[in-house]
Formats: C-alpha cells, sequence, structure tokens
C-alpha cells in the first residue's frame, strides 16, 4: 500500500530544490522541503486519482520564517500580506496539492512527535472508510538548522485492506527532537531501505 | 473498524456571548460587530470598519484572555474525561511567544484543563479557515476508528491589530460589515472566539452520562489545489465538496432543512458558493433555507467552522433556522432561499449541512443528524 516514499533533508539556510511547478512559488522554506520530499516520491510513481488524492500534512512547528516576517511587519505596522496567507501550517499540504493537481481533502495535523502517529490513524479512516483511496503522507518541518520532510504515497484500492502499519510509527523517532516529522523522515528512511516501496 | 460518532456538547464563545444567549441573539438577529476603532484605538483603522473582536482585550496576544474565557464559559467539566483532544486554528495570535503556532499555545496554556492527554493525545488541524470544520471530521475519524471513545473538540482563533491590517491588505475584510449574500456586500467582517464541542460514540458518551444531540451522518473535503488565496471561480471543487458530504451521509441527506453556508460575504466566495450548492442539490436546494451567521459574529477565522457546526446543531435542536444578519437586498444572482430572519420550521428539523472554504482552495462540508 505504501507506493513509494521521498525523502529530504537539508540545512536550513540552503532552498530546497525540487522539480515540481505550483503555479506559485512564494512558500515558507519549510513547504519547500515538504515538496522536496514529495517530487522525489512522484518522480518514478504517479498518483493514480489525482482527482480525489488527499494530502495530510504533518508538522510540529509550521512555517516560522514565514510567521517571524509577518510578526516583523507587524512591529512595524506593515503589512505583509503575501506571507501572511502563506504562513499557515496548511501550506505543507495545500502547496502539494497545487503542485500534483489533486483534489480531495488537504490539511496539516501539527503536534509532537507522536502527532505522526495520529495522523497515520485518520489517513487509515480516511482509505478505510472511501473519504480518499489514495493520500499522501507529507510531513515538514525546521528542527533546529536542518529543514526535514519526508513523504509516503499510499494507495488502497476499493474492498482492500488498510495496511496496519501504526505500529511501526510508534517506534520511537531520534531523541533529540519533538518533531513528528523526524519520526516519519526516520521511519520512511527505514522502510524505504528495506523494502520494494515502488509498487 | 467503523462506527457512529455524535456529538453530545456544543458551545461557542463569540462577540455575541455564549450559551443560550449567544443563541438568542443569533435568533433575533442582532449583530456583535463592531467598529474596528473600538476594538483598537491606536490603530487608526477606518471609522466604517466593523470586526468581530471581543472589546476590553489587549490589542496583542489576545489569546490568553480568549483562553480564559473559553474556561469560564464553554469547557465543561466532561472535558477532562476525554481521551483525546482535537485542536483548530489557523494562527492564533501572530505576537508573543506562541506566535503563529496555536498548538504549541494550546498545550502550554490550556494542557492543565485535560490533565489526562499526554502531548501525544492532543493535536491541532491547520486547514486555514476550514480548520473547525476538518477538525470535527478528523475528531470523527478517530472516534469511528476506535481510536478515541470521546474526543474535545476546541476551535479558536483571534483578531490582533496586526492580522487585520493583513486582512485589509489581502481585500477580503470589508470596508464597512460584513453582509454575505447581499447584493452590495464588499467583504467580511473578520472576528475572534471559538467553539467547543465532544464528541463520542455511543459507549463512550454514555460512560460519561452524556447524551447525543446530533449524529455526525457526513463530511466531505476537497481542494481547489489552483491558488493560495483565490477560489476557483467554477465552484466545481466545493460542490465535489457537498457532494461527498451528501453521500456519505445516506438517505439522510435527503432530509436536510437548513445550510448553514459559509457566507463570508466577498463578492466572488457567495457566489461561487451558490454555484457549487446548485451543483451539489439541484432544484432541492430551492426548498432548503439557507443562512451564513458571519454577519451576526464575523467570520472567525480557523474557529469559524466549528462555531457554525454549533449553530447549525442548535438549529436542528430546536428547529429553527437562525436568519442571515446584515442582509438588506439579495443578490439577484443569488439562487438560494437565503433566510431575513430566523425561522422556525413546522414539525422539526431533523438533519443540517455547514459548509466552509478556507485559504489555499480548501472546502469543507459536514451534514448533521438530529438524536431525537
Amino acid at each position: 500500500m505504501i507506493r513509494s516514499i521521498g525523502l529530504y533533508e537539508g540545512d536550513a539556510a540552503t532552498t530546497p530544490s525540487h522539480d515540481l511547478a505550483p503555479k506559485d512559488k512564494r512558500y515558507d522554506p519549510v513547504v519547500g522541503a515538504g515538496l522536496a520530499a514529495l517530487s522525489r516520491a512522484v518522480r518514478t510513481c504517479a498518483l493514480i486519482e489525482p482527482r480525489t488524492a488527499a494530502i495530510i500534512g504533518v508538522t510540529d512547528r509550521g512555517c516560522l520564517a514565514h510567521v517571524a516576517k509577518v510578526t516583523a511587519g507587524i512591529a512595524e505596522q506593515k503589512p505583509r500580506q503575501a506571507f501572511f496567507a502563506r504562513a499557515g501550517a496548511q501550506t505543507i499540504a495545500t502547496y502539494g496539492a497545487m503542485a500534483l493537481d489533486c483534489h480531495g481533502p488537504a490539511l496539516t495535523l501539527s503536534g509532537s512527535a507522536a502527532t505522526v502517529r495520529t495522523a497515520w490513524q485518520v489517513v487509515s479512516q480516511f482509505m478505510a472508510t472511501g473519504v480518499a483511496r489514495e493520500v499522501v503522507l507529507l510531513g515538514a518541518d525546521r528542527v533546529g538548522d536542518w529543514l526535514i520532510a519526508a513523504a509516503l504515497l499510499l494507495h488502497a484500492p476499493a474492498g482492500a485492506a488498510v495496511d496496519a502499519l501504526a505500529p511501526g510509527f510508534s517506534e520511537p523517532g531520534p531523541d533529540d527532537s519533538p518533531s513528528p516529522v523526524a519520526r516519519l523522515h526516520a521511519f520512511a528512511s527505514a522502510l524505504a531501505n528495506t523494502a520494494d516501496t515502488h509498487r | 473498524m467503523t462506527g457512529e460518532c455524535y456529538i453530545a456538547f456544543a458551545d461557542a464563545s463569540t462577540t455575541l456571548g455564549h450559551g443560550e444567549a449567544l443563541w438568542r441573539a443569533v435568533l433575533a438577529g442582532q449583530s456583535g460587530l463592531i467598529p474596528a476603532q473600538r476594538a483598537f484605538p491606536s490603530h487608526g483603522f477606518p471609522a466604517q470598519t466593523h470586526v468581530g473582536a471581543l472589546e476590553a482585550l489587549p490589542e496583542h496576544q489576545r489569546l490568553p484572555s480568549l483562553f480564559e474565557r473559553f474556561r469560564e464559559t464553554i469547557i465543561p467539566a466532561a472535558a477532562r474525561s476525554c481521551d483525546f483532544l482535537v485542536g483548530a486554528s489557523s494562527l492564533g495570535d501572530l505576537t508573543g511567544p506562541f506566535a503563529g503556532q496555536p498548538e504549541r499555545f494550546l498545550r502550554a496554556r490550556l494542557g492543565d484543563l485535560f490533565p489526562q492527554l499526554t502531548a501525544e493525545r492532543i493535536v491541532v488541524v491547520s486547514s486555514a479557515c476550514s480548520s473547525g470544520t476538518d477538525a470535527l471530521a478528523v475528531a470523527s475519524a478517530l472516534v469511528t476508528s476506535g481510536t478515541a471513545q470521546v474526543v474535545g473538540v476546541l476551535a479558536f482563533d483571534s483578531l490582533e491589530a496586526g492580522k487585520l491590517l493583513q486582512h485589509i491588505a489581502l481585500g477580503t475584510q470589508s470596508p464597512d460589515r460584513a453582509r454575505p449574500f447581499d447584493a452590495n456586500r464588499s467583504g467580511t467582517s473578520f472576528g475572534e472566539g471559538g467553539a467547543f464541542a465532544i464528541v463520542g460514540g455511543g459507549d463512550g458518551l454514555h460512560r460519561l452520562g452524556l447524551a447525543p444531540i446530533a449524529r455526525i451522518a457526513g463530511f466531505g473535503m476537497s481542494c481547489d489545489a489552483l491558488d493560495i488565496t483565490a477560489p476557483d471561480p467554477t465552484g466545481r471543487w466545493p460542490a465535489m465538496a457537498i457532494q461527498r458530504a451528501l453521500a456519505s451521509a445516506g438517505q439522510v441527506a435527503g432530509r436536510i432543512g437548513y445550510i448553514n453556508a459559509h457566507g463570508s460575504g466577498t463578492p466572488l466566495n457567495d457566489r461561487i458558493e451558490a454555484m457549487a450548492l446548485r451543483e451539489a442539490f439541484g432544484a432541492r436546494l430551492d426548498e432548503i433555507p439557507v443562512s451564513s451567521t458571519k454577519g451576526a459574529v464575523g467570520h472567525l477565522l480557523g474557529a469559524t467552522g466549528l462555531v457554525e457546526i454549533v449553530f447549525a446543531t442548535w438549529a436542528i435542536r430546536d428547529g429553527i433556522c437562525p436568519g442571515n444578519a446584515g442582509l438588506e437586498n439579495l443578490d439577484p444572482e443569488i439562487a438560494l432561499q437565503v433566510l431575513p430572519a430566523s425561522k422556525a420550521v413546522g414539525g422539526g428539523l431533523s438533519a443540517a449541512l455547514s459548509v466552509t472554504f478556507g485559504f489555499g482552495g480548501v472546502n469543507s462540508a459536514i451534514v448533521l443528524e438530529k438524536i431525537s
């Protein structure tokens, strides 16, 4: 059911590169990291049902850089509306939707490291109940001076049982990070190294 | 695993108050919109600009004060027995130590109200102004999957002066006040506040001694995937979200007797929403009363979805559809049965639909069924 995995890890001072072409490129660097992971996931494995595919984002701190620009503008009583409109954590999901032209649910869950497990439970239920048969689980975060992101392309054909991967998401992540994306990244890295995920 | 998910408690805190006083004010057609100059006297906003801001709050870092109000008003003692908390917010405060990080703010400032919940049982949904609606859908998924028995859902957002400044620059804020679906509408009136709901399965609610008010009969979500701020002018993706909600509600969809529309009051949104509802319902739309409550309490950003679901829940509970505050002359291009004033429904209401849209082109719809 995990069709493809894309990973990104890079210095926060470096703009993440990717080969997707969202119409709007004024996104936060964290969103850029997400797009970089996403582009690697779809490079060899396109979405099957883009019209209804969901993108569920996961993050801890969201779009810190854009928020900082808006708060600096507020201190000077200057509008920074372009950054403001792109400062919400939802942009991790909505930019992904724009980049892949997919039209199912698009939302982002913010929380502690274990939020990745909650996200998996929501994704599983969405797939099991037909809310979306195809889901991109897209984590993106800034952790210290690093941007990290992971994208998992998941698909459950009609009538197919949804795999119970939740225990995998319960495994401890890197101890020095509260980020759910660090946990997702570690899980996806291990999976990418041990399984043929490009089915 | 699949099961049912019910709403057993629902309340909202807005510029018109909370609880039954709020509901009576909304049904009476009152508007809690106030001049922005009154809410933010030192910022020089235009005299005619109205907002749904709460008075007597500090100009910056308003969430701490809002959360204190929530403690005293809309969060009941039963919340301490929830085994999961799903928050909803767009950005929260844009100043202070938790600027733009509502999830961290929620854990830091209200964690003591939920001592039973570790950090892993708290999550915040961000889907811009659909966050509140999507949070209820996420909570429903957690209940119906068996992950949680009883979930608290808290939607909140603040309107600092700095945030209003951004919306004025974006052109979404009306120069005067929100008039959803009116021929002379000119934008929305942003506001602040929150809502709290307790949802759960039958067993979980029984354990807490809570009686269900409404069943979450179905929900649908979609994304325009077109633009960060502007909606797709065709309305086809919000129509898909509504159609999916109706399809997942099954036969209940045929009994929908009230629609709480997103109805932001921007010229484009209201026209697209009317098109989307028409595509989803067809001719039957002419039989269903529609209203937006944003003219009464404002557009509560990331909280607006759950606040409006609270109104829809109360509407089916009492069999009364709230009127569309601010409406003077219905736009002739809006082919909806917009209610100029509240209306009791003979025989009661058995189901309602609530719709919200948000930046990024997110569209959400949820169907509620009355539990007799």
